[in-house]
């Protein structure tokens, strides 16, 4: 009996992100017939560009690398129902700091990488916390300031990296810092091939934040919050210190995923490479999609960046332009917003009902969720 | 009196409705007169609002029909009612502050001239309006800044506007200082002497007997008498308003020991004018429970946000088991020895997506042997979730589904189970049994007397007398924020705390 409604509980929740995926496949078919190929090969052909082979798999995970981080900051955020759209931010101020730090701090090797990885999960922390302040104190919408914030990290690093820490070595046409030396770069997990420590360390992290949301009191308090705000209160729980909580905790993690690109990838910071990546985005929706469980988020990312570099392997071989991948992105996000929608709205309602009365509003609560 | 049964103007008959399996309206019977003024009185949920939102359009009726001068009507929103001459003020008013009293008077059928609107004459309307019925205003003032009872007046003119013949009050006095009652009850005998008829929702009762014609009373969903008012008085009226159903349960006999809580000269003012709690004191023993009656709205909810610390005080102070736990955090409150059942178990009490294990542990997790340095122990954890389950007979598949697959009842002992195994000197039980089945009740009611004869203060808040005479050692009637009364077990009759919980009678001190 009990393991039968774990089966259950498990297809209810992979069922909504399989007909999302298949839903935003077939739409892809349509774009493809529109192209004059033929959907099969170029899916083929993706698949093969995103999985097959050593070469493209192990490419695919480390664009899943960033993905995966950013997903786990905004699953945190978005479970105790804090919805902050600022993981790009908070991404490129991680990025930002820990290639200025790691260039500018003296010391041991040792010594400058924890000093640039300290440094960025602060700033990134700091960073998300203005958000989470200005909704405490204003009741400005998180959603808008975390967007907003988004251009303005995007641009204030802009101005520094140009103006300060740019790379003077080369012919100046990228704005972006020098390198970091080769003694505080993360190691290479295959040799010649792109993927680096980073993607370990985004797993380790996907059972760290499983663990945290799941086994301790701080997830469990989130949680809660992120159900009904006044049962938390109501609880002992100051709703109040989750938000600063939850919010700090999103942009260290968040920031991670910059520091990841600087110390595993790029090796500096490179001015709007993670915006035309789109790594956060990407990661939202992986989060979204999974239901903000650790462990789908894992699995959806490399899926969602396999979707990426499979479109970029069609477009080197087929007539099929690169943004076919974006369209099929784009409609599974249109189908999970539909399913986001829905259980708003569904909530909403149920939080509504109450006014009628304390009695016929907790019947309509019961049918609601029946 | 205009009493003949040519003179009906509206009739309501066999009105039922239902939400689900609750039956908010059974076969009920309305009649109106012209130029009538018409009391629609009862308790909290016995239905009258709902009557009043039918006959408004708001809610359609599962059966039962409503005539019109005699011509059946149906209703399907407020606007058809508008057309049809029924208009509603309502309890919350619904207008534009910055705009002035004419604008808002007119708006949705403003007069024009051309394409324009014409404010001239919008204004001379409203003055005409205002001094016709006697509601002096300045049409051109704006709404910012006015005070609640000249509010209520531009929505009084709004439904004039409309040309109502039937207006309906819901709760009209809610809000007022006395002296605004004072003014409204003479324009509504103003308005009923030029010929409208007037409906008014209230439990008021010496309202009701200032201004009323006649009084409609409702119980539990169910029409229960039609009486005039020159017949009757306010003894009889709460006698009807809260019926009669005297079941003597046997609650043995302790002597109370020290005051586990002291309330004195609480002061919770608000945002209006009038304050929520007024210089409030009282205070409860170990072992004893002491009850607080009142009509729900009387400021009880506030009493109790404030001693559990989910609403600033603005002065007085609570003291429990010596220490002063006013305005202080609720997790500073529990740990100082309180707990709580909350007035509302879906609001405040649990949380519908989380399993019955996350709504069962709230407030527990955090205990030595059920977590340790925030990492919560899952097996001790279920092992506890599945306990008071089962001491409290919860009715459920298992502790791994969500809360909200409980029935009313079974949610409601879960929450019950959870803040009783608190073990805390003191308990707030709010509501305690409120939609709940007699089962579950009776269960609850004895786990508060086992709670209270181990040696435990319960504090019990509840609109639902029989609840508070059944249970209470000692009873406080609570009306406008004030202790209106104190009572011990026994020395009180139910007609004598109807009449108090409604403003009536004297303010009589326990000697």
């Amino acid at each position: 009996m009990k393991s039968s409604h774990r089966i259950k509980q498990l297809a209810v929740s992979l069922a909504q992100p399989a007909m999302a995926l298949s839903f935003a496949l077939a739409v892809g078919v349509l774009a493809i017939l529109v192209t004059k190929e033929n959907p099969l090969t170029v899916y083929a052909a993706m698949f093969k560009g995103a999985f097959g082979g050593k070469y493209y798999f192990l490419t695919t995970l480390t664009r899943a690398t960033p993905i995966i981080i950013c997903g786990l900051g905004a699953a945190i955020a978005w479970s105790s129902n804090y919805m902050g759209i600022g993981g790009e931010g908070q991404m490129i101020v991680g990025g930002f700091f820990c290639a200025i730090i790691g260039l500018n701090v003296p010391g041991p090797a040792w010594f400058k990488v924890i000093c640039a990885v300290g440094g960025a999960m602060v700033a990134g922390g700091l960073y998300s916390l203005l958000s989470a302040w200005l909704l405490d104190r204003f009741r400005m919408s998180l959603a808008i300031s975390t967007l907003m914030f988004n251009y303005a990290a995007q641009f204030v690093t802009m101005h520094f990296t140009a103006n300060v820490f740019q790379d003077m070595t080369g012919d100046g046409k990228l704005t972006q810092t020098l390198k970091l030396p080769q003694n505080m770069r993360l190691n290479r997990l295959v040799e010649g091939y792109s993927l680096h420590w980073g993607f370990i360390v985004a797993v380790g992290l996907v059972f760290l934040i499983w663990f945290l949301m799941n086994r301790t009191s701080f997830g469990y308090e989130s949680r809660m919050s992120g159900f009904n705000v006044n049962f938390c209160d109501y609880g002992g729980i100051s709703s109040k210190k989750v938000m600063y909580g939850m919010l700090a905790l999103s942009g260290i993690i968040c920031a991670l995923a910059g520091v990841g690109e600087v110390l595993g990838v790029q090796y500096r910071y490179v001015h709007n490479t993670y915006v035309s990546s789109s790594y956060a985005w990407v990661g939202l929706n992986a989060a979204l999609i999974s239901g903000y469980n650790p462990i789908g988020i894992l699995i959806t990312s490399i899926i969602l960046a396999g979707i990426q570099t499979g479109g970029a392997a069609i477009a080197r071989s087929t007539s099929v332009p690169l943004e076919i991948s974006s369209i099929i992105q784009g409609c599974i996000t249109l189908f999970i917003s539909a399913k986001i929608m829905f259980n708003f709205r569904r909530r909403r309602k149920a939080h509504d009902a109450p006014d009628k009365g304390s009695v016929a509003g907790s019947i309509s609560v019961k049918g609601e969720t029946r | 009196m205009p009493n003949d049964d040519t003179n009906v103007m509206l009739r309501m008959e066999h009105i039922v409705k239902c939400y689900g399996d609750l039956v908010a309206n059974d076969d009920v019977y309305l009649e109106l007169h012209a130029g009538e003024i018409l009391a629609v009185i009862g308790e909290n949920g016995a239905g009258k609002t709902t009557l009043m939102k039918i006959l408004y359009g708001m809610e359609q009726p599962s059966s039962g029909s409503i005539y019109l001068n005699g011509k059946e009507l149906h209703i399907k929103n407020a606007s058809q009612a508008i057309a049809s001459g029924i208009g509603m003020v309502q309890q919350h008013f619904m207008l534009f502050d910055p705009f002035t009293v004419a604008e808002n008077v007119v708006y949705g059928r403003e007069p024009k001239k051309g394409l324009y609107f014409d404010v001239k004459k919008a204004n001379s309307i409203i003055e005409e309006l205002s001094l016709r019925y006697d509601l002096p205003l300045d049409p051109q003032e704006k709404i910012q800044g006015m005070p609640v009872g000249l509010r209520q007046r531009v929505e009084i003119l709004k439904v004039l506007y409309q040309n109502a013949d039937i207006i309906i009050f819901d709760e009209p006095t809610a809000v007022l200082t006395p002296q605004e009652v004072h003014e409204l009850l003479g324009t509504m005998k103003h308005l009923a002497a030029s010929g409208k008829s007037i409906i008014i929702i209230t439990h008021k009762l010496n309202e009701v007997m200032e201004v009323a014609d006649r009084a409609m009373v409702m119980r539990a969903g169910k029409h229960i008498a039609d009486v005039d008012i020159k017949d009757t008085d306010i003894e009889e009226l709460s006698f009807m308003m809260v019926g009669r159903h005297l079941v003597k349960k046997s609650v043995p006999m302790i002597t109370p020991g020290e005051d586990v809580l002291r309330i004195e000269n609480l002061h919770v003012q608000g945002n209006g004018s009038v304050s929520l709690i007024d210089n409030l004191s009282l205070h409860v023993a170990a072992g004893e429970i002491v009850g607080i009656a009142g009509v729900s709205g009387n400021g009880q909810s506030v009493l109790e946000k404030c001693i559990f610390g989910l609403q600033k005080a603005d002065g007085g102070s609570i003291v429990v088991k010596g220490k002063d736990i006013c305005n202080h955090t609720v997790d500073e409150v529990r740990s100082a020895g309180v707990s709580m059942i909350p007035e509302d178990r879906y609001i405040w009490g649990s949380a519908s997506a989380a399993t019955i294990m996350e709504t069962a542990i709230m407030a527990h997790y955090k205990k030595p042997g059920l977590s340790r340095k925030g990492v919560l122990d899952m097996q001790a954890l279920k092992k506890f979730a599945n306990g008071i389950v089962n001491e409290f007979s919860v009715k459920t598949d298992g502790i791994q589904l969500r809360t909200s697959s409980l029935s009313g009842g079974n949610a409601q002992k879960l929450i019950a189970a959870r803040e009783i195994t608190q073990r805390t000197p003191l308990l707030l039980a709010c509501e305690p049994t409120r939609g709940v089945d007699i089962g579950a009740m009776e269960f609850i009611h004895d786990r508060l007397i086992q709670k209270r004869t181990e040696g435990d203060a319960v504090l019990l808040i509840s609109s639902e007398l029989t609840e508070i005479m059944e249970l209470s050692d000692r009873i406080y009637v609570m009306y406008g924020g004030r202790i209106h009364g104190e009572f011990t077990r026994g020395n009180v009759r139910e007609e004598e705390l109807g009449l108090l919980m409604v403003g009536g009678g004297h303010h009589e001190k326990l000697s």
